[in-house]
């Protein structure tokens, strides 16, 4: 129970949670303010659990919670160990960030093996589009036979295109993974 | 509804006489309290000053109180507990915690971890514990 006269008890459990609030960096204030209400609640608790608030009584609840330093340190402390574990599934973005890099890569290889065989083999190297399909394209790099009907669409185009392609897909595959990289290092949103 | 503890000898705050061995406790401590705070909350909701006096009383965890809030803020932040504003007679509201569906599937995991490590523990200390007597 509290007594309304004295003042000077809940003077020290305000000095004391005033010291408390400063030392929560980093903390949004509605997150810091919530902290601070719980802890004067365990005072007046703690302190009112023998018998009327007394400074005495809220000196002694206060030792036993520890100076507010040692208090908002185990507070952060805990944030930080909150904020490691990862909020989404490491294991879905890392498995995208995989699949792109891989398509991105390869696809990039590909279009620069094509440019630097056209001046070896300029026949077999190139861009084709099928004879039996409107749309089927086929890129070759020079090995084997052009496929028969196909018709080559680049020509000696494909030099300067297919490293240009070759340097989008770089750009776009390093785009995505630090976007991927990003995702895995975000902490999970907490409720207030 | 709780009796009060004053005697508090370790509370945390004092200095170790012997350091090794008592860093080795407080880690100890520290590790089992999370387990300790979701197992209290395993019947009913409690606000902070109950879950300390319930781990006092049911364990002979003795608690820096200081360190049960923290760990609850944590363990809100993972979704493993949630928590509510509620007015009471003091004339002050109280924050109670409960179990969320998946704290508690985490406590029976951990509960599970902790039997299993637990009983080959006491077989390998047993020597030890045979040579005390």
């Amino acid at each position: 129970m509290t007594s309304p006269g004295d003042a000077a008890p809940h003077e020290a459990i305000d000095r004391y949670l005033a010291r408390l609030r400063g030392r929560l960096r980093g903390i949004s204030d509605a997150a810091g303010a919530d902290i601070v209400d719980e802890i004067r609640s365990h005072l007046l608790d703690r302190a009112a659990a023998s018998g009327p608030l007394t400074a005495d009584s809220v000196a002694e609840a206060i030792a036993a919670l520890g100076n507010p330093e040692d208090l908002a340190r185990a507070y952060l402390d805990d944030e930080t160990l909150a904020r490691a574990r990862p909020g989404r599934s490491p294991s879905v973005v890392g498995f995208l960030m995989l699949a792109v890099s891989l398509v991105g890569t390869l696809g990039a290889a590909a279009f620069v093996l094509c440019a630097l065989l056209k001046p070896i083999h300029p026949d077999a190297a190139g861009l084709w589009l099928l004879p039996d399909s409107d749309l089927e394209l086929s890129l070759r790099m020079g090995f084997g036979t052009p496929p028969a009907g196909g018709r080559e669409l680049l020509g000696w185009w494909i030099i300067p295109l297919g490293v240009m392609v070759a340097i989008g897909m770089v750009v776009i595959t390093v785009r995505i993974g630090l976007l991927c990289t990003r995702l895995m290092a975000r902490p999970r949103l907490r409720a207030p | 509804m709780t009796d009060r503890k004053t005697a508090r000898p370790d509370s945390g705050n004092d200095l170790p006489s012997r350091p090794d061995a008592d860093n080795w406790e407080i880690q100890l401590r520290k590790g089992t309290l999370e387990l300790a705070v979701l197992a209290a909350l395993a019947d009913r909701r409690l606000y902070g000053l109950e879950i300390i006096r319930r781990l006092e009383a049911d364990s002979e965890l003795v608690v820096a109180e200081g360190t049960v809030y923290p760990l609850l803020n944590r363990l809100r932040a993972l979704g493993w507990v949630s928590s509510e504003w509620v007015e009471s007679d003091a004339g002050h509201p109280r924050k109670y915690y409960s179990l969320t569906p998946g704290g508690r599937r985490r406590a029976i995991e951990m509960a599970r971890i902790w039997a299993r490590f637990s009983s080959s523990m006491t077989q390998l200390l047993s020597p030890l514990m045979k040579g005390k007597r």
